[in-house]
């Protein structure tokens, strides 16, 4: 949720670094990014936290 | 010297933690030794929670207000002042009445929510709100004259006060309808940012079987970008498109503008250490309730238990004692699931809530604890 209000304040182009502790985010984020038409960058899963890239279109 | 501490915001967090210090600190206050102030922008605590009720017709916005003086205790002093910066390395504010900076030895941050309805073009021409009180007073009129069409909820900020309370919301509208014989002729659909109809999964769970029977339409992955409001379209981000007759929407919220302009994060939301409640980018700061980015809702129980956190990290503080007390990311809420029937869901940072049956008893104890509210603003529950 706090993704997506990261990405209404970005420029097209930009990319967006997601820092979450919650397990959820894995498929919740890529689901959202696929609907939204925007791009997956990267996905690095941590013991602590993930950080998910995702760039807007 | 005396040691200064000073609130800023004399909401639900703002308010609990002077009550909990006047009582923690009540010997080094009355000694001088410490000051604690509370720096409101008003003369009135706001209870918000008030306002989901004012577009029914249950209550109206004077019943969530009352002067911060009658509910803080007289230990603390209160300054009815606007703060406009905040010196983290000077530990000094400047306000808009006072030409001298007011300096602090603790600050918290307690400055809560705002509304930006601009930032969705068409939304505050088109839209309506009952998270303020003007929203809610105006939403009353037309829900009043509203007897067809298509009502549209729309969660559009992420993150917004009150998780609960766009669900709570459409619940009560079906059933207000419904009692008046005119659902038939009115249709609900509710939209949310992401794949489900509520941010956490158990009570999203517990949610969509409920919107299913009472014929709640549910678009999900709906992310509000603009309104047109002559054309009563509401377009989002994924490219949907939904006409509306009457758009209720939960507009896009932001903190305080000093608090980016300080360093403290980013929005408005004070970037926190999620248990000790410290700010990460100053020294000597705390936040509390909204204005804090933990992760936990924007709710007035968060705000509620976090205050006992800072009040006791706090006194350790001014006694020269290691703080030790942690928030556990403890919330709860009643959930409104018709006019007369409601749910309770309580959950902390390891333990995910799990929404008990609806009844009526517990829509009776959520309006009781409403009226019973000003006990916990004057810190006595």
């Amino acid at each position: 949720m706090d993704l997506i209000g990261a990405i209404r304040d970005v420029d097209p182009g930009d990319v967006v670094l997601l820092l979450s502790d919650s397990d959820r985010s894995l498929t919740d984020v890529p689901e959202w990014v696929e609907e939204a038409g925007n791009e997956l960058r990267a996905v690095e899963e941590g013991d602590d936290h993930h950080e998910i890239y995702v760039e807007k279109v | 010297m005396t040691e200064e501490i000073v609130i800023i915001g004399g909401g639900t967090g703002g308010s609990v933690l002077a009550n909990d210090l006047a009582e923690r600190l009540d010997e080094e206050i009355d000694a001088g030794d410490v000051q604690v102030t509370l720096i409101n922008d008003g003369p009135d605590h706001v209870y918000k929670p008030v306002w989901l009720y004012v577009p029914f017709g249950k209550r109206e916005p004077e019943d969530g207000r009352r002067p911060l003086r009658e509910l803080v205790d007289n230990r603390i002093r209160i300054r009815e002042d606007r703060v406009t910066e905040i010196d983290t390395d000077a530990q000094q504010l400047s306000t808009a009445e006072r030409v001298s900076p007011t300096h602090y030895d603790h600050l918290v941050v307690a400055t809560g929510s705002t509304l930006a309805p601009d930032e969705v073009p068409g939304l505050a021409e088109g839209g309506h709100d009952y998270y303020s009180e003007d929203g809610a007073l105006a939403l009353r009129d037309e829900l009043l004259e509203f007897t067809e069409g298509h009502l549209v909820l729309s969660v559009i900020g992420s993150p917004h006060m009150c998780p609960a309370a766009p669900l709570e919301f459409v619940f009560m509208a079906d059933d207000w309808f419904r009692k008046r014989g005119l659902r038939e002729e009115i249709e609900i659909t509710y939209t949310y940012p992401i794949n489900r109809v509520h941010g956490n999964p158990h009570i999203a769970d517990w949610a969509q079987p409920l919107m299913d029977e009472r014929d709640i339409n549910t678009e999900t992955f709906f992310n509000g970008e603009e309104v047109d409001p002559e054309a009563g379209t509401l377009t989002s981000m994924e490219g949907s498109e939904l006409d509306y007759d009457l758009l209720v929407s939960i507009p896009p919220h932001r903190g305080v503008e000093l608090i980016e302009e300080a360093g403290l994060g980013d929005r408005g939301w004070v970037e926190v250490n999620k248990h000790t409640l410290e700010a990460e980018h100053a020294e000597n700061v705390y936040a509390l309730g909204d204005a804090a980015a933990t992760g936990v809702p924007k709710a007035g129980s968060v705000a509620h238990y976090q205050a006992a956190t800072v009040g006791q990290r706090l006194a350790s503080e001014v006694r020269g004692q290691v703080p030790t007390a942690a928030y556990d990311g403890k919330t709860i809420c009643f959930i409104e699931t018709g006019m007369d029937s409601a749910s309770f869901v309580e959950f902390d940072y390891q333990n995910p809530p799990s929404p008990v049956t609806p009844s009526e008893k517990i829509h009776w104890s959520k309006l009781a604890y409403n009226e019973s509210y000003w006990l916990t603003a004057r810190g006595l529950i």
